[in-house]
């Protein structure tokens, strides 16, 4: 029967809210030597092409984004003036684009930005606060991590409605756990280090330990974190946009190209898709490319003791 | 479980496209689709699905399945003109305050009651002291008696031209409703009527089963069982019609030109009928900014009403002029076109200069507003995006912000894509748009608390007044002042697509209601040749 899902594995969907990320966001760089230094170099070019795009969008295309053009719907990409084609709406594609490159990875930052600055806040406060505090903040985290986040973040959307800042608050009330979880043991570990023993010794107050020494100490392992939680914000504000309730649907986004695309696939406009999901896909794999590399990275330098 | 069923169930449906001889194999082992095996069937996938199925708790909005299961005292026929239904005849006395109407001697209800004036004083009564959104249209009635079991009898307390239209909706059993009262929701969920065709089963968010009802007065129907299968999404309902889940389907125009492509080699074509839906900018008038007409004059002549058709309709459509153009008091001349030399003169005599970004510029500032619309409707949404372009090239700065429909708040909103519009009585979908008495502000449907004295003098006089030539008299003036003073842009009608069965015969052109109701109006005439 059309319209149902067949049933997800038991064993799989445990396995994604518990053992880490699926499908893209599972995309790591490949083994060390010479393919991963070319992988790396492939994933800093694409990426600083598309951060290059969206900053320079208002000068890269003489295109509004928003302008519709009666005269000229649904053109093929290649077609003068329009190097991408437009869309049913005579909406040029290209620039498009480019400005939703502005939205896409302005939110991914943003809001990757967010979910590691609560992260490591919520995090560090459970691993030196009393117990009750860190049971409230771990449990939460437990019990969030065993929801489907999509939804989560589609009712924070849907019952704030769509703006940059709903999208941002979204991703990261959904996405902090993780990260909240690393800093918490990275924490508690360090708490029992000579040097912090030393620092309280010499009379140092609580919240001074815990930001001079605690939290930068805990860094390393949270910033290999950070830049897949960049990704994961991506894919996240494309999904919701995709799903109507991200950014306003009138400013462009990669994920509500994806979805003005999705009626146009029977006619056989498939450019019209391919186009923004390569670009998000291209996206994810390289910030998750620059991710490993940072995070193996940090292993050499001898994050071990 | 209940998915499990349904799959069984419409499979040998989208079999009898295919043949009888299928049909009856399959039937045979799904424990039968219909009872003697051979019988006709059509499958109708559909996007909107009501929450009950009671005639007397919709207005305008009338979907096809209680279009099917209830008839009302009159009907109307393929001119939209009112014709005998289950009153097979009626005079009208007292200048227009008195109905006297004989009813048919043949008439059963489903559940093989017999049909009665009752029946009718009962409906009329209740409806009109129900507080439902159709107790509008009784409101006038003074008096309903029954003298005898064929004869009912309507007293107003002033003519009501509009009434004959407002009996052809539904009358209820009063038998299975004097005690629950008439909008009970029991029986909205397994209604009874006197329709062609009587629910046999309704799985909500599925599918509503129609079989034929043989007792139906004007002969049993040609087709024996109609289901209406519940898709909301467009893409999904043509690929349903592609794969032969469904054998019709309702589409939007975008698809139109795909399904017509493919209609011959799917065995499917395509009924394109006009409806009076119209989709019209709505401008705030409550929020002061568009106090002057000279702006909303202007815009009228600002927007490229055949591009839209063109482009978001995929010509489907029509441009509009006012809120009657498919009505038989339509009186046009009205002059609104594409003319920007005329947005300058009208803007530039009325004192507004464009500023240094070529936007309109009055003693109020620059004329700049958000254009909203339902988020959900993707056809309006997309309309809205190609009139703020448009309206931007004449300079008024116009930012389209479709709005999910939950969040819009009425009061907040400053120009809205809206749509209304009837192919009957025109009283209906005037009267509450556009009367100062129905303003927003005090609970009506007139959203841009638009108030004008002259239209409310037309709309007051077009619905008391008896005879149709001064109904045409007030409805041309009511034309004439929304021209000189235009609570709307009127962008365009559309049409409604819909892909049915290469052998399917019957369905006849009508201008249909909104969302293209009204297709079922003479589904018992319908047959399949296979």
């Amino acid at each position: 029967m059309v319209g149902r899902e067949p049933p997800r594995q038991r064993g799989t969907a445990a396995a994604t809210v518990r053992g880490g990320p699926r499908g893209l966001l599972a995309v790591r760089l490949p083994a060390a030597g010479r393919a991963g230094g070319a992988a790396i170099a492939a994933a800093c070019a694409a990426l600083a092409l598309m951060a290059a795009a969206a900053l320079l969008a208002p000068w890269l295309t003489a295109h509004d984004p928003v302008a519709t053009d009666t005269s000229a719907v649904s053109l093929p990409p290649g077609t003068p003036g329009h190097p991408l084609g437009t869309d049913a709406l005579g909406r040029d594609l290209a620039a498009r684009m480019l400005f939703g490159a502005r939205s896409s990875l302005l939110v991914g930052v943003v809001a990757g930005a967010a979910t590691v600055v609560l992260g490591t806040l919520l995090g560090g406060l459970a691993a030196v606060a009393p117990r009750p505090v860190d049971a409230l903040i771990t449990r939460t985290a437990d019990a969030l991590l065993a929801l489907p986040l999509v939804l989560v973040a589609m009712a924070i959307a849907a019952v704030a409605g769509s703006s940059f800042g709903t999208v941002v608050a979204a991703i990261a009330a959904t996405a902090w756990m993780p990260v909240a979880l690393i800093a918490r043991a990275e924490v508690g570990a360090l708490r029992e280090r000579p040097f912090v023993r030393a620092a309280r010794g010499l009379g140092l107050s609580r919240t001074r330990v815990l930001t001079r020494h605690l939290l930068p100490g805990a860094l390393p392992p949270i910033a290999a974190i950070a830049a897949f939680e960049v990704g994961h914000a991506v894919l996240t504000e494309s999904t919701l946009s995709f799903l109507g309730i991200g950014v306003p649907a009138n400013r462009p986004s990669w994920g509500g190209l994806l979805a003005d695309a999705r009626s146009q696939m029977l006619s056989g406009q498939w450019y019209a898709v391919a186009v923004p999901a390569a670009a998000i896909v291209a996206a994810i794999i390289a910030v998750n490319v620059l991710a490993t590399a940072f995070d193996r990275h940090a292993a050499a330098a001898g994050r071990t003791w | 479980m209940s998915e499990q069923r349904r799959s069984s169930r419409i499979r040998p449906w989208a079999a009898a496209a295919a043949g009888a001889a299928v049909l009856a194999a399959a039937a045979g082992c799904t424990g039968g689709a219909s009872d003697d095996g051979a019988g006709a069937s059509l499958t109708y996938a559909l996007g909107d699905e009501p929450e009950q199925l009671n005639p007397v708790l919709v207005d305008e909005h009338l979907d096809p399945v209680t279009e099917m299961v209830f008839r009302g005292l009159t009907a109307h026929d393929a001119d939209n003109r009112i014709v005998p239904s289950l009153a097979e005849s009626w005079d009208v006395g007292d200048g227009g305050r008195t109905y006297n109407f004989t009813l048919r001697d043949d008439v059963t209800w489903h559940d093989g009651a017999e049909f009665g004036a009752d029946d009718v004083v009962f409906t009329v009564r209740e409806v009109r002291d129900g507080g439902l959104p159709t107790s509008h249209k009784f409101a006038g009635v003074e008096k309903v008696t029954a003298p005898d079991d064929r004869t009912v009898v309507i007293e107003l307390a002033e003519p009501a031209p509009a009434l004959l239209d407002s009996l052809s909706n539904g009358i209820l059993p009063e038998h299975l409703l004097a005690d629950k009262g008439i909008d009970d929701p029991e029986f909205g969920r397994a209604p009874v009527g006197t329709g062609p065709f009587r629910l046999e089963r309704w799985e909500h968010r599925e599918y509503a089963e129609l079989r034929a009802f043989a007792d139906y007065h004007e002969g049993p129907p040609g087709l024996d069982e109609v289901v209406v299968a519940y898709v909301p999404d467009a893409a999904t309902r043509l690929i349903r019609l592609r794969n032969g889940e469904v054998d019709a389907a309702s589409l939007e125009p975008r698809q139109a030109a795909q399904a017509a492509q493919a209609a011959g080699d799917d065995g499917t074509r395509l009924a394109v009928y006009p409806t009076a839906d119209y989709r019209g900018i709505l401008f705030n008038m409550a929020d002061g900014m568009f106090d002057d007409p000279a702006p909303r004059r202007a815009m009228n002549h600002a927007v490229d009403r055949e591009a839209v058709v063109t482009t978001v309709l995929h010509g489907y459509g029509a441009p509009a002029s006012g809120p009657l153009d498919r009505s038989a008091f339509h009186t046009g001349g009205d002059g609104y076109g594409f003319d920007p030399d005329r947005v300058e003169s009208i803007m530039a005599d009325a004192g507004y200069r464009r500023n240094g970004d070529g936007i309109w510029t009055g003693d109020d500032g620059p004329v700049e507003f958000e254009l909203t619309t339902f988020a959900e409707d993707g056809l309006r949404a997309a309309m809205i995006e190609v009139l703020a372009t448009q309206l931007r090239e004449q300079g008024f700065d116009v930012t389209a912000e479709p709005t999910p429909r939950d969040s819009v708040d009425w009061a907040e909103v400053q120009a809205f894509l809206i749509g209304w519009g009837t192919p009957y009585d025109p009283d209906g979908s005037l009267y509450g748009p556009f009367h100062s008495t129905e303003a927003l502000g005090k609970g009506g449907s007139n959203y841009g608390s638009y108030a004008n004295k002259k239209v409310d003098g037309a709309l007051d006089r077009g619905r008391r007044t008896g005879g149709t030539e001064e109904r045409r008299d007030a409805y041309a003036d009511l034309q004439r002042e929304l021209v000189d003073d235009p609570p709307y842009v009127w962008v365009s009608y559309l049409d409604a697509v819909n892909a049915v069965p290469a052998d399917l015969e019957g369905p006849r052109e009508r201008t249909l209601a909104h969302h293209g109701y009204g297709f079922f109006w003479n589904v018992h005439d319908w047959t399949r040749a296979d």
